[in-house]
């Protein structure tokens, strides 16, 4: 009933949901706490008195975001290159079983579904910053920042993908189905093959 | 009615899913500026305050540095009329 994508995705998305907004609420306290900035918390969040205490705590709250989202994606890319289950070397295997840490070693469903949760966090995170960043709540160099890793791990995480068509149309070739039945003994009638593998 | 039930339930767990993704960006929502305050100009921001700190800090070095040298001054003006008075006291015997 319910698709098997989407609730992967789902199950995906809870911990670095849970994990970004607890760093947004910790680091804007953290920050405020470091630089000596005065804030009230009410109903509706963290009310700052002018907008230079407000950029700043907002600038270094979110830089804090786009590192724990950094750490994410350098995580699912470590074990997309390293730990991928379609080629990874029996080597590394030996070891990841002997540190017992097999759960280390993950299918391409798996990976791509983090992948793809993680990544859009790291866009939607750079399409916030750039708006933030264009009516000048936030320190330009956020901004870049978050772009930059947004672009830099899709690019990684593509040549991974691509690696893996590589390694899927390899394997497939071995197993070719024989569509014009050149192996069939001659003397059977191919119609009588053809219905029955229909 | 079973394929129906199928988009229903997919449905409400993309809406679930798009909900997960906007939460944490959501969050970026939860600062703001209290403009009142800004309006009325009654409250300085950190970077004045410590803007007025170092300008407080050079106005006293500069205030110890005076009072030193008026120090200096009175010491010599006391030394220039003990002089002078001793001298007066000498010239009238």
């Amino acid at each position: 009933m319910f698709s098997k994508l989407l609730t992967k995705l789902i199950d995906q998305a809870i911990f670095p949901a849970i994990l970004i907004l607890t760093t947004r609420i910790l680091s804007v306290i953290l920050v405020s706490h470091y630089l000596d900035i005065r804030f009230s918390l009410d109903a509706s969040g963290f009310a700052f008195a002018n907008e230079a205490d407000y950029v700043t705590v907002n600038s270094y709250s979110t830089f804090f975001m786009i590192a724990v989202l950094a750490v994410g994606l350098f995580y699912i890319l470590l074990k997309s290159y390293v730990f991928h289950e379609s080629h990874i070397s029996p080597e590394t295997t030996a070891r990841v079983f002997s540190f017992k840490l097999p759960y280390f070693i993950q299918t391409s469903f798996d990976l791509y579904s983090q992948g793809t949760v993680w990544l859009s966090y790291s866009y939607l995170l750079t399409i916030v910053s750039g708006i933030l960043s264009f009516y000048q709540f936030l320190f330009g160099w956020v901004f870049i920042t978050s772009f930059v890793l947004s672009i830099l791990s899709t690019v990684l995480l593509i040549f991974d993908i691509e690696h893996e068509i590589k390694i899927a149309k390899e394997s497939n070739t071995q197993y070719e189905l024989d569509e014009n039945f050149d192996y069939l003994e001659k003397n059977e009638e191919p119609e009588k093959w053809i219905s029955y593998i229909k | 009615m079973d394929k129906l039930y199928k988009i229903i339930a997919n449905s409400l767990l993309l809406i679930l899913f798009f909900g997960l993704l906007l939460l944490p960006i959501g969050s970026m929502g939860i600062m703001r500026l209290n403009k009142t305050k800004e309006n009325n100009n009654n409250v300085l921001s950190t970077q004045d305050n410590r803007y007025i700190e170092i300008k407080l800090n050079k106005l006293r070095t500069e205030l110890e540095e005076k009072d030193k040298r008026l120090i200096e001054l009175e010491k010599l003006l006391y030394t220039i009329e003990t002089k002078e008075a001793t001298q007066a006291i000498t010239g009238s015997r």
